[in-house]
């Protein structure tokens, strides 16, 4: 396991005002590669966190989806390397919200109330929790809360970047943030 | 951001590494949208201009029909097509009709209702006829006279008509015929001549147009 790769920097032979996303632009595949390398550890990382009802959704399908999406929409995306973070995990979410929507259109229950989703707190003991369990204790957050804690405490995202994928304001990610590490104290969490 | 050992929730992300296949690949699909996206912007100039070219075309067109549509001196209008009432039946329906139409002021027999009766929509419309009159008398002659539809029974020699001559204004002319004699008009009618007289009394002509005939 190792962190998230850095973007290097571009070739010297170029304007320095060229960054990656333009070269990406324009169809330079050296530059596809070092945002990929850069990004796709993180984007799948965030995509197991994020609950999709499908059981056969794998996170590493969704990020594939998410790339190619991206690279046909790279023409109408106007933004540098620091927005490209943003707007590929946001291609990534609206996937997953619609395999989620497709989920539930789908779902049959053998009862007739859903199955009540319990975070395993007995299990919580502290750092060395697996993903599995924070996983868990993500989805009994409400939604927001839950995928603002997803992107700045698990993946490591900023909070521009962040505002940006979920749509929604920075005081709002501070906020819904807030608010996610206040339950998850209260379930036993020491953060 | 937090460090690792201060946040519990902190996962390290998997290792994915990019091929050469795969940074191909992608290059590729953003050159075929790149290319898609030139050239749907490249449709726009032009399609935009040709809009604009139609449209100000097609405005300037809609405003000359417009302008146009209300004057058209080269139609002519038959006088059979301007009939003003059914005939008279006899002598004492003749006199009656006269009388109630020389009066000032009757209904129904205007000029304004002479000059919109033009069912066949051929003549000449209502303004045009109120507005110019004189026209109307060069257009009626012996040719207007002779159509076959009039009867044509009646020689337009044989009664050779001015304008000015008060014996030939047909009855029911309102205030332009005030100086008619209602007896002139309630003599007794020859059916077949009466679209000879309306057609040579009918237009209501300024002083200007009488004295020129």
């Amino acid at each position: 396991m190792s962190g998230p790769v850095p973007l290097p920097d571009p070739p010297p032979s170029l304007d320095p005002h060229t960054s990656w996303v333009d070269l990406a632009r324009e169809g330079d595949p050296a530059a596809w590669r070092a945002l990929y390398d850069a990004h796709a550890g993180r984007l799948v990382l965030w995509l197991r966190q994020l609950p999709t009802g499908d059981a056969a959704a794998d996170a590493d399908d969704l990020a594939m989806d998410a790339w190619t999406v991206a690279a046909s929409k790279i023409a109408d995306f106007d933004g540098d390397d620091d927005a490209f973070a943003g707007w590929l995990f946001g291609i990534a979410r609206n996937h997953v919200m619609n395999i989620r929507r497709r989920s539930a259109r789908r779902a049959t229950y053998a009862t007739a109330e859903p199955p009540e989703t319990t975070m395993p707190t007995e299990s919580v003991t502290g750092p060395a929790e697996t993903a599995e369990a924070i996983r868990d204790a993500l989805s009994a957050l409400p939604q927001r809360e839950g995928e603002v804690i997803t992107c700045i405490d698990v993946v490591d995202l900023d909070v521009e970047t962040t505002a940006r994928v979920l749509g929604i304001s920075r005081p709002a990610v501070r906020v819904a943030r807030q608010r996610g590490l206040r339950r998850l104290r209260a379930s036993g969490w020491r953060l | 951001m937090n460090h690792r050992h201060d946040n519990p929730l902190r996962l390290d992300p998997p290792v994915r590494r990019s091929d050469p296949a795969l940074g191909e690949r992608l290059a590729l699909l953003a050159l075929a949208s790149t290319r898609t996206s030139v050239r749907r912007r490249a449709w726009r100039a032009p399609l935009a201009g040709l809009a604009i070219v139609v449209g100000t075309g097609g405005l300037a067109y809609g405003t000359q029909a417009v302008v146009h549509s209300h004057h058209n001196p080269r139609v002519v209008v038959p006088g059979s097509e301007l009939s003003l009432a059914p005939l008279p039946s006899d002598a004492a329906d003749a006199s009656d009709e006269a009388s109630i139409a020389s009066t000032p002021g009757a209904p129904g027999r205007s000029q304004t209702a002479l000059a919109g009766a033009d069912p066949t929509e051929h003549g000449r419309s209502a303004s045009a006829l109120a507005s110019a009159p004189g026209q109307l008398v060069r257009t009626l002659g012996p040719s207007a006279i002779a159509h076959p539809t009039q009867g044509g029974t009646v020689a337009p020699s044989s009664r050779p008509s001015s304008p000015g001559d008060p014996s030939t204004a047909a009855p029911g002319r309102g205030k332009h015929t005030k100086g008619t004699k209602p007896t002139t008009a309630a003599t007794p009618a020859r059916p077949t001549a009466r679209p000879s007289a309306r057609a040579t009394t009918r237009p209501s002509l300024p002083p200007t147009a009488q004295g020129a005939g």
